[in-house]
């Protein structure tokens, strides 16, 4: 009966692990696929979808990268404000973070409270007002527009504060001693300690950021900065056959960052209060 | 360098070869692709003319030249024909120029000198009926005695692309290193004069103006 049991469940594990992985899988086989077959397949639809290409080839990406070398400017837009966002985060989330978490002041609960309301609010909510804000600042059309709404993102600040609850009073007592200084204490005490949680920070946020789609579609009308993330529409409807190798490209990034450091990510938000 | 440090250095070195391509792409798309001359078609004005020998003329007792109307279309207005006459006897060649009158079916050569057609040997009557604009392009672009490149964009959304599409041309007259073609090219058209290495049909090329 108990092998039974472990049989059903390991084929519910293949199974499922098939479902999420076949479209990846689907992805990479076909970014070596030629032009000609991909148009055969997907196109015209005269063969069926397969895994294994007739022939394995780089022309897919031979095309995009060096006769539509302009893809890189995308590629490029997206890494700009990924790594910009994932900086100014960690730059505004680190000290609201600790604040939040550690310094006894009037208003702080309710300040908390705004937080998580914000957090909780769908994003198309703040869409409008932001677009509204920014137009206002004249900063509509530029790379701000992106990365300033980004970069005071309410999830980081209280991701932080969950993982600085955690962390030992006794330390801070102990810092506060040598200097008075909060500045102090948190560049020389807490941030050195919390190195995994503001690593895991920054991996979430990049990710996050490397997928954004609603804020530079909304708030850029200038292609030339649009990110990867924004390409990828137009490039079905035009060449429908580059689609795989740029999404190749495009996923690398975010598929190393988590193989990399998915125990950071794991060890983090399990050290963090709920 | 172990495995290990490659694992933990992959992202590095993600970034640095995409830094690498992104800095190259742009020279190995000019370097691989074929450098071609452009050019776009001459366009020359030239007459429409109609040409009648002797066995087309006729000669009234009075010793006026005449022929059929019917070389003529009937739409064409005489004003706008331009007739040139040449009268050649031994030796002694005569041109003048020339305007017709048309009566009874036939059309009559009237000449300002009054001249006397009967003397002369050889008649050759050259009516200029009107114009026509022919496209003339360098004898060097034809391949095959038939076909040329001409250039044409492509853009999508990373931008302009030049392409060369073959296409079959019907030639006409040569003139100096020119040649006329009558038919399959536009006078907009961009056609491949000169290039660097073989083309084919639907290669990209690059043009060396760029």
């Amino acid at each position: 009966m108990r092998r039974l049991t472990s049989a059903v469940r390991l084929c519910f594990v293949i199974f499922s692990a098939a479902i999420f992985l076949y479209p990846i899988i689907w992805i990479i086989s076909t970014s070596f696929m030629g032009a000609k077959e991909f148009n055969l397949r997907y196109i015209t639809g005269q063969y069926g979808i397969t895994l294994i290409p007739w022939r394995v080839t780089f022309k897919q990406y031979y095309m995009l990268m060096v006769e539509n070398y302009r893809f890189f400017i995308f590629f490029w837009n997206s890494v700009l404000y990924a790594f910009i966002i994932t900086a100014m985060t960690v730059v505004v989330a680190v000290p609201a973070a600790f604040v939040l978490a550690k310094i006894q002041f009037r208003g702080r609960d309710m300040l908390l409270f705004l937080y998580i309301i914000i957090m909780m609010m769908p994003f198309q909510v703040t869409l409008v007002p932001n677009y509204i804000q920014l137009r206002d600042l004249g900063l509509l059309n530029t790379i701000w527009s992106i990365i300033l709404p980004a970069a005071f993102s309410s999830f980081s600040v209280f991701l932080l504060r969950q993982y600085f609850l955690s962390f030992p009073d006794q330390i801070i007592e102990s810092a506060r001693l040598e200097t008075n200084s909060v500045i102090n204490i948190l560049l020389r005490i807490v941030v050195p300690v919390s190195k995994p949680a503001i690593a895991a920070l920054m991996i979430v946020t990049f990710a996050e950021c490397w997928n954004l789609i609603e804020q530079p579609y909304i708030f850029l009308a200038n292609k030339n900065l649009y990110p990867l993330s924004l390409v990828f529409a137009d490039l079905i409807k035009e060449l429908p056959e580059l689609t795989s190798s740029a999404a190749v490209i495009y996923i690398t990034p975010v598929c190393i960052m988590f193989f990399l450091y998915k125990e950071f990510i794991a060890s983090s938000l399990g050290k963090m209060k709920w | 360098m172990t495995l290990r440090n490659l694992k933990g250095k992959s992202l590095i070195i993600y970034f640095s070869l995409m830094l690498f391509i992104t800095f190259f792409s742009k020279t190995l798309f000019y370097h691989i692709n074929p450098k071609v001359d452009v050019s776009k078609p001459l366009e020359k004005t030239i007459s429409v003319t109609i040409e009648l020998k002797d066995e087309d003329l006729s000669l009234d007792a009075d010793g006026n030249l005449y022929f059929d109307d019917t070389v003529i279309a009937e739409d064409t207005d005489d004003n706008d024909i331009f007739c040139r006459v040449t009268c050649s006897k031994a030796d002694n060649i005569d041109v003048s120029v020339c305007t017709l009158e048309r009566k009874n079916g036939s059309c009559y050569i009237v000449n300002s000198k009054q001249i006397s057609y009967i003397e002369y040997d050889n008649i050759l009557v050259e009516l200029i009926i009107g114009t026509k604009k022919r496209l003339f392009i360098e004898e060097a672009s034809v391949i095959d005695g038939k076909y040329v490149y001409i250039v044409y964009d492509e853009v999508n959304y990373f931008g302009l692309k030049h392409r060369v599409k073959k296409i079959p041309v019907k030639l006409g007259i040569s003139e100096d290193r020119f040649v006329e073609v009558t038919d399959g090219i536009n006078p907009e058209d961009l056609v491949v004069t000169k290039c660097d290495r073989n083309i084919q049909d639907g290669d990209i090329v690059v043009l060396s103006l760029d």
